[in-house]
């Protein structure tokens, strides 16, 4: 069961702002995905096996200094004197 | 001249460097077709300007003497998903639809290096979340074979270009059958490689422990070219395996010549497909059996878990890749200045397709405080339990079949409003991505004038043993025919 | 009724001896670059990007592990800090904190010895990166964001919650600061190179985080002001609540930021672009690590016969334990040197932002020092002169012997010349030579005359032994 309010704290945390009708058709659709979702509650959590891929050390990058050089600032398109312009911060 | 953008990679390649037509010719009559049909098909995001143009340079080097690269004036479209230099790249959403990358992929520069041409960058389901490529802000993609269709997805545009013969091949991406449906529902094939051959730097992640990119092509032999070109350690992406590792093992398939070939029919997959799609998988089985090798039917009991595991890993790790997407850097215009940036960030993110939201909402969910264990750690664990499955099932087997997808090429908008029923489309594709294996799509058949597509898995690093089954089966049910467009 | 006290704190080192940041090559040293220069595809978070991690950041990460005791895993692993900031380029941060997983560090339950006898324990440590940086317009609350820093490589050293007394903390962060000098892994007098927030109790409270702590020195002020508030309101039975405070530097108090019951969920899971590292014995084994401040320490007790004071000066300091072995490679004379350092060079030098001294802007080096030591101990000058010397040499690196040859500085043993003076004071100082016979200390008053008229150069001990001979004979 997912609640109006679980819905408006995702809609807050994951920064999306819905509309009252989304907030009302997203809330029956989620709730009938999370309820699919919820067939996972027949498996036991004990050991399982690692499939993780490991690196050696040795396989890392060097630290070596590598400009980018293409041209990186015309995609950033909000500017002000070289800074990126954001939005007010209270 | 109108039989051009029948010619596969080998057609072309020959063609062009024995002269019997030159790139230009080739490239303008793929231009010339995507301007008589793509408004039916809806296709192609973006058109490469400069195509023509690199065209002429090929042929002049040609001309010089010069040497050129083997697939010198192929076609290319790549979905609208991986980066591309100069070209727009705008996972058909409006987040990013003014966005132009300053880099190019790696899989980009691997195919312009052989002095392949990029044609344009091709629709998908919005940040590749979809199965029909209904789902993009650019509009929806049709299917070739009968316009009323949908034609698959997420990497609809990919499939239905080359389907269409507006590409030679083109490139797409499979998170959890994105590749292989469409390929699957516009009689194409292709392939999703075995996690981290190919390199995912510059593709624009969806979820990252699933995601590949990939070839479509006409037929096993393109996807076999274009493959061997895109695959290769690189050190962009620390998630590609070294490359002795691949080459290594494509020797020791080679030893498997001398046994029959151990094919393995999934039951649960097969039990859940509609009838006509069963038909016809059923007599993909007798093909195989006349090329003499070993059919019979098994079972993968983890099945029924694949599809939860997916959707909880997969939404898990898009509503973090897709955090990045505030408007601040990249996007497109809406000044920051008079908002309060919890405001801002909320309401330019209000701009996502709903499917994307939905899928963002609930992966935030699925790892919320509370319910990391319920689902995410439980989604992990199913699978690992399906790949120790497969492992054991491939000790066995060369070898595992089912339909590419469980139903027929369905009507635009049928499935549309009903997320859950549209997620049930992937159950046969899924295992593949959360095991890592490699699987491929071919044609099997039609029903009623719609495309049918047998899909084989191998074990990891296997593609060999793909390409090649693939090949005798393709040989052998011969399907010689081209939509009507 | 004053309740205990339990403090905690998350230090955060930057890596500044890298040349590139954590997860992409462009420069680890921001300072000084254009705004909006060093950034690449990775580090401003472009779609399609991938992070590439830092081989050199993992060794020095490991070594701060191993300097401050801690078992490092045999696999280490990343994960994602999920949040949304507008100076963080990709909305997460990545980080080795993983709130689900059972070991993800690079480094945990340490211990660190420091003052006298005490000690604390380490929790964790963790790689991670560090993000761009807000600047706001002349009171204007719009924020301008500069991406050089984004990505630059941090350790992050969390301790147990052992301290009772903020005099103890500062005591441990200068001993943290003299580890990372004596490490190489960075360079402390930086600005923002070294960061520490706190957390604070008292009894059974709640936790109080204190954020934006400017300096090491402040912490200590912002420590003792947050327990001063607890206790008070603890006194006045107002509960505390859980939260984060920021340190209000011109005011000097804490001031709240965001209370912990909207604390932020941060949706931790494995980095899945970044594979897990397996990091072997015997690849620690290999890494050469510095020799650390309490060896180095113990050696220049034992080998050097330095006091316990001095030698804790000269390690508190890395750049003065430097001067002085170098100074001591030159000429053998390890007392003197260390003592010329600490008593003379030291009083000039002026304290740097993280409140250290430091000698930067000071022209005289190891080859002055040793020279200086040598001609004092040769007797060629006397201390007076040196410490003179010592102050022109700070200001302009000319070498001892010019300055002496041009000051004419030496001392003076000759006799005849001494005697000489000596007469001279005793005709101008009759009374004085008078009230010797009464008063022993107008010797004394005789030797000062002497000492004046030669401008410092008479040999003291000679001087003396002739204005004796002489008073015999009056």
């Amino acid at each position: 069961m997912i609640t109006k309010d679980e819905l408006k704290h995702l809609s807050k945390l994951s920064k999306i702002e819905l509309s009252e009708e989304e907030y009302e058709t997203y809330l029956k659709q989620i709730e009938k995905i999370v309820g699919y979702l919820d067939k996972l509650d027949e498996i036991s959590l004990n050991e399982m096996e690692s499939y993780s891929m490991i690196k050696k050390i040795s396989d890392l990058r060097e630290d070596k200094v590598n400009e980018f050089d293409r041209d990186i600032q015309k995609v950033i398109k909000n500017k002000k004197d070289k800074f990126v312009r954001g939005p007010q911060m209270n | 001249m109108s039989n051009l953008p029948k010619l596969d990679v080998q057609g072309v390649v020959e063609g062009i460097r024995n002269g019997c037509f030159t790139a230009e010719e080739y490239i303008s009559s793929l231009l010339d077709r995507i301007e008589k049909i793509d408004k039916k098909i809806n296709a192609f995001i973006t058109l490469n300007k400069s195509a023509i143009n690199q065209a002429k340079e090929i042929d002049k080097k040609i001309k010089r003497g010069d040497p050129v690269g083997s697939l010198a004036g192929i076609g290319i479209g790549i979905k609208d998903n991986i980066s591309t230099i100069n070209l727009k790249t705008t996972c058909a959403s409006k987040m990013l639809s003014e966005y132009v990358p300053p880099y190019n992929a790696t899989v980009v520069k691997k195919l312009l290096d052989k002095d392949a041409i990029i044609i344009g960058k091709v629709n998908l389901d919005e940040f590749a979340m979809g199965s029909t490529t209904e789902w993009s802000f650019f509009g929806l993609t049709r299917n070739p074979w009968n316009t009323g269709y949908v034609c698959g997805g997420s990497s609809g545009g990919s499939a239905a270009s080359v389907a269409a013969q507006m590409c030679t091949v083109s490139l797409g991406s499979d998170t959890g059958g994105s590749i292989r449906c469409p390929s699957s529902f516009c009689s194409v094939v292709g392939l999703k490689p075995t996690y981290g051959l190919v390199s995912r730097y510059g593709l624009i992640s969806y979820s990252n422990s699933l995601e590949q990119i990939g070839p479509i092509g006409k037929n096993v032999s393109d996807v076999r070219e274009i493959f061997s070109t895109i695959s290769g350690k690189d050190f962009n992406d620390n998630t590609t395996l070294d490359n002795n590792i691949y080459n290594h093992n494509a020797e020791n398939n080679k030893s498997y010549n001398n046994k029959k070939i151990k094919i393995g029919l999934i039951k649960e997959l097969i039990d859940g497909a509609d009838i006509d799609v069963s038909k016809c998988i059923y007599s993909s089985l007798d093909v195989f059996k006349n090329l003499d090798f070993e059919c019979e039917e098994t079972s993968l009991k983890s099945t029924e878990y694949a599809l939860a595991s997916y959707y909880t890993i997969a939404t898990a790790e898009a509503s973090s890749n897709l955090a990045r997407y505030d408007n601040i850097r990249y996007g497109f215009e809406l000044d920051p200045e008079e908002y309060e940036w919890n405001v801002y960030f909320s309401k330019v993110r209000g701009n996502f397709g709903n499917e994307v939201k939905r899928r963002i909402i609930v992966g935030t969910y699925v790892l919320s405080s509370g319910y990391y264990g319920k689902y995410y750690l439980k989604a992990q664990k199913a699978r690992s339990m399906i790949k120790t499955e497969l492992k054991q099932l491939f000790k066995k087997y060369d070898l595992l079949i089912s339909s590419t997808v469980p139903v027929l090429p369905f009507k635009i908008g049928e499935k549309i409003d009903d997320p859950l029923m549209m997620y049930l489309i992937d159950v046969n594709t899924v295992l593949a991505n959360l095991s890592g294996i490699p699987a491929v799509s071919i044609p099997a058949g039609f029903k009623d004038g719609l495309p049918i597509g047998i899909q084989i898995m191998a074990d990891e690093l296997e593609e060999e043993k793909l390409f090649n089954s693939s090949e005798l089966f393709e040989k052998s049910i011969n399907i010689n025919s081209y939509p009507d467009l | 009724m004053v309740l205990p006290v339990k403090i905690g704190l998350e230090i955060h080192c930057q890596l500044t001896e890298l040349n590139s940041k954590l997860f992409c090559s462009c420069y680890s040293n921001y300072r000084g670059k254009d705004i909006n220069e060093n950034i690449c595809p990775v580090c401003i978070g472009l779609p399609g990007t991938l992070p590439i991690l830092n081989k050199k950041a993992l060794e020095h990460a490991i070594m701060i592990s191993k300097a401050l005791n801690c078992k490092v895993p045999e696999i280490t692993m990343f994960s994602r800090k999920n949040y949304f900031y507008p100076d963080l380029p990709k909305n997460f941060q990545i980080t080795q904190y993983d709130s689900n997983e059972t070991d993800t560090s690079i480094g945990k339950n340490g211990i660190v010895f420091y003052g006298n006898n005490k000690k604390t324990r380490i929790r964790r440590i963790q790689l991670e990166e560090d993000p761009g940086r807000l600047i706001f317009e002349d009171g204007r609350q719009q924020a301008l964001i500069d991406y050089n820093r984004s990505g630059v490589a941090l350790v992050e050293i969390v301790t147990e919650p052992d301290f009772t007394d903020p005099k103890d903390v500062r005591l441990f962060l200068n001993k943290m600061t003299s580890i990372l000098e004596h490490l190489g892994v960075c360079k402390t007098d930086l600005e923002g190179s070294l960061r520490c927030d706190a957390n604070v109790s008292i009894g059974d409270g709640k936790k109080v985080e204190i954020k934006n702590v400017g300096s090491f020195g402040d912490v200590e002020k912002a420590l003792t002001y947050e327990i001063t508030r607890q206790q008070t309101m603890n006194l006045h039975e107002i509960e505390i609540k859980a939260e984060t405070r920021h340190w209000d530097d011109k005011r000097k108090i804490t001031k709240q930021s965001r209370s912990k019951e909207e604390e932020e969920d941060y949706r931790y899971f494995l980095e899945p672009d970044i594979p897990k590292i397996m990091v072997e014995e015997k690849y620690i084994a290999s890494l050469q690590i510095p020799e650390l401040p309490d060896d180095r320490k113990s050696r220049f007790i034992n080998n050097f016969g330095l006091s316990e004071h001095v030698s804790q000066i000269l390690i508190d300091n890395k750049e003065l334990g430097d001067l002085f072995e170098s100074a001591v490679n030159i000429y053998h004379s390890p007392v003197s040197i260390s003592n010329w350092i600490v008593s003379d060079i030291l009083a000039f030098a002026d304290y740097d932002s993280s409140g250290k001294k430091s000698l930067e802007n000071m022209k005289i080096n190891a080859n002055h020092i040793a020279e200086i030591a040598k001609l004092v101990d040769n007797n060629k000058i006397n201390r007076t002169t040196a410490k003179n010397i010592i102050g022109k040499i700070i200001k302009t690196g000319e070498l001892p012997s010019k300055l002496i040859n041009e000051k004419e500085v030496t001392i003076i043993t000759d006799e005849q010349i001494l005697n000489e003076t000596i007469n001279k004071i005793f005709e101008e100082g009759k009374n004085a030579v008078v009230d010797t016979k009464k008063n022993s200390n107008a010797i004394n008053f005789l030797l000062g005359k002497v000492m004046m008229a030669t401008r410092g150069r008479a040999d003291p001990k000679i001087t003396m032994k002739l204005i004796k001979q002489k008073l015999e004979q009056i």
